[in-house]
């Protein structure tokens, strides 16, 4: 009964949400063309569950895998650009210019480059997760406490470019790791996002997929589960790379 | 149950939310003014609906008591049977027989009342290099189609007996992906994308491409059929005639004087649409060619057979699963035609050379 009254407690606004919908929809006598009931999207969903399982994985699985190339990507530039501020110069416009072309527009120059399927996808979600993740650990590599630095230069260790490896390795990238971390953190969402957007516009599978191709056979409960099914994908990213940040930061920082 | 403070406030918020919901939905009067019909497009607004903007420009419509508000259709915007089936607009032109029909057997209560290409000018592009013009083509090759093109491409390799086998990619509405060589097949109409290829890349027709109809791979059915929810038709029948009655005159005018449309389209509605004239004009006259065949030559343009239907367009439908059809005579009702055919004057029909 407990459990119940906190559950209520914390989810009676998706509940309202729910009754809404349902309520739009039986009162204004809506077809599902128009807009499907919340128990025709549940029940397309449990219909075929594991076909939406495996598309949800693939979305899933493009995502996770474009955010860790991206990562590895922006990790290595923002190390190349610390230790050769002449590189900055060269990567931080291209990587500010990858960031302001809006991704509808991004995905087909991409397409026209790589062809369609569903690499082009995971290149596309490595761009876009590229630049922040670069941002935030260079910036996380510059932010070195004055005091470890002092300390390194008083032992005669090097603190800048090639010869200071050994601070970066000790100092500088521990350092960056709460940065990082939020980068994920705000990314993984945003990884799902694209990876959906992209497989809307040229992907010929996964949830983005779904999506247009239930829409174009008028099967909008099918399209709207996939929606649905995107969004808790979504939410469910955020959480894990939330829990990740809260639980590693307090490592790394002092 | 036990109820703490939060969930009773909660709940009482609720209360009104819903009974404010019941309440706009609750009515059940006329939420339409036949005076401005919303007539929802399957199309952007250029010269594909020449008849009405020239319905429109010479009040045609204003001599049937109305002055309609045309919404645009195309990329991006919502269906016309979605439009019409939520009450957005209450008449609707609608490109896809296949489409439409499925929104008919989820339940939409929906009558076309006439058809403006008595053949849908949809079909296949390709390129002398591969050309496809048989449904055998079609097995294996690289599809490049817009919104909605992969069920009717499945649907022609099902009604041959051919194993569903080819790469689709989404595409645009521009031809150039299919010139650039990123796909075997190009989903087109008629009326647009062959004049682009002849005009902008001196391509021939024959020779450097091919065009192949939907129909002639297996798929009749109508273009741009004018619709209505049934209870439209019952309710507001003179409103559907008058406006029938105007289209049709500014279709049988822009025959003879196909200059004007083009004109018109870029002067206002299309005028922020980057339209060719040159090109709009070439589609204006190939689009007659659609417009008409045995039977509008006896009873006019826009002329519907449900007898037709029956023969030529519901084997394919039932043939890809849809077995449930109601009767041709149901959704294709040509009362409409009849009553607003009553009082077009001959001449004008024998005039045009279209009749």
């Amino acid at each position: 009964m407990d459990q119940l009254k906190q559950f209520w407690s914390r989810y009676w606004g998706v509940l309202l949400l729910l009754v809404i919908w349902q309520s739009l929809i039986t009162m204004n006598n809506l077809n599902t063309i128009v807009a499907p009931s919340p128990h025709a999207v549940v029940l397309a969903l449990v219909n075929e569950a594991e076909f939406f399982a495996a598309e949800a994985s693939r979305t899933a699985l493009t995502a996770t895998g474009g955010l860790a190339l991206g990562l590895i990507l922006g990790f290595t530039m923002a190390c190349l650009s610390w230790a050769a501020p002449a590189m900055s110069g060269l990567l931080t416009p291209v990587a500010l210019l990858i960031r302001s072309i809006p991704i509808v527009a991004f995905v087909p120059i991409i397409v026209r480059i790589a062809g369609y399927g569903t690499h082009t996808v995971l290149i596309v979600t490595t761009f876009l997760s590229f630049f922040p993740c670069y941002v935030f650990a260079l910036s996380g590599f510059q932010e070195v406490a004055q005091i470890r630095k002092d300390v390194c230069t008083s032992l005669g260790c090097s603190t800048r470019g090639f010869n200071g490896w050994r601070f970066f390795r000790y100092v500088a990238m521990p350092s960056a790791v709460p940065n990082i971390l939020t980068a994920l953190r705000l990314l993984a969402p945003m990884a799902i996002l694209v990876a959906l957007v992209a497989e809307f516009l040229i992907g010929s599978d996964g949830l983005g997929y779904v999506m247009i191709r239930a829409r174009s056979d008028m099967q909008m409960d099918k399209s709207w589960a996939a929606a649905l099914l995107a969004s808790a994908l979504s939410i469910m990213f955020f959480v894990i790379f939330s829990w990740l940040d809260t639980k590693y930061r307090k490592n790394w920082q002092t | 149950m036990n109820l703490d403070r939060r969930s009773f406030i909660t709940g009482l918020a609720a209360v009104p939310l819903v009974a404010a919901i019941g309440g706009c939905g609750g009515n059940t009067g006329p939420r339409y003014n036949v005076e401005a019909p919303r007539v929802a497009l399957a199309w952007i607004k250029n010269v594909e609906y020449a008849g009405l903007f020239i319905a429109d420009h010479l009040n045609y419509y204003k001599a049937e008591g109305m002055t309609p508000n045309f919404l645009s259709g195309g990329p991006n915007s919502p269906m016309p049977s979605v439009n019409v089936s939520a009450g957005n607009a209450q008449i609707g032109f609608d490109n896809d027989f296949r489409r439409f029909m499925d929104a008919v057997l989820l339940g939409n209560d929906l009558v076309i009342v006439g058809a403006q290409y008595q053949r849908s000018p949809g079909g296949i592009i390709s390129l002398a290099k591969r050309p496809i013009l048989t449904p055998e083509d079609l097995v294996g090759s690289r599809f490049l189609g817009q919104d909605g093109v992969e069920t009717i491409v499945d649907a022609v390799l099902t009604m041959a007996g051919l194993p569903i086998e080819y790469d689709y990619f989404p595409a645009g509405y521009s031809v150039a992906a299919l010139v650039e060589g990123q796909g075997d097949a190009y989903s087109a109409f008629a009326v647009n994308q062959p004049i682009t290829l002849q005009r902008e890349y001196g391509m021939e027709e024959g020779k450097d491409f091919f065009f192949i109809s939907w129909a002639e791979l297996g798929l009749a059915g109508y273009g741009n059929m004018m619709f209505c929810k049934r209870e439209f038709l019952e309710t507001e029948f003179d409103t559907v005639v008058g406006f029938l009655r105007a289209t049709i005159k500014g279709w049988y005018y822009n025959a003879d004087n196909p200059n004007l449309a083009p004109k018109l389209v870029l002067d206002g509605p299309g005028k922020d649409l980057g339209l060719e004239i040159e090109q709009q004009r070439i589609q204006n006259k190939i689009q007659l060619e659609y417009m008409h065949s045995a039977i509008t030559a006896e009873k006019g343009i826009f002329w519907i057979d449900p007898e037709d239907v029956e023969l030529n367009m519901y084997p394919s439908l039932r043939a890809t699963g849809r077995t449930n059809l109601p009767p041709a005579a149901e959704v294709f009702d040509t009362r409409a035609l009849e009553a607003a055919y009553e009082k077009i004057t001959l001449p004008l029909t024998s005039r045009t050379g279209m009749g």
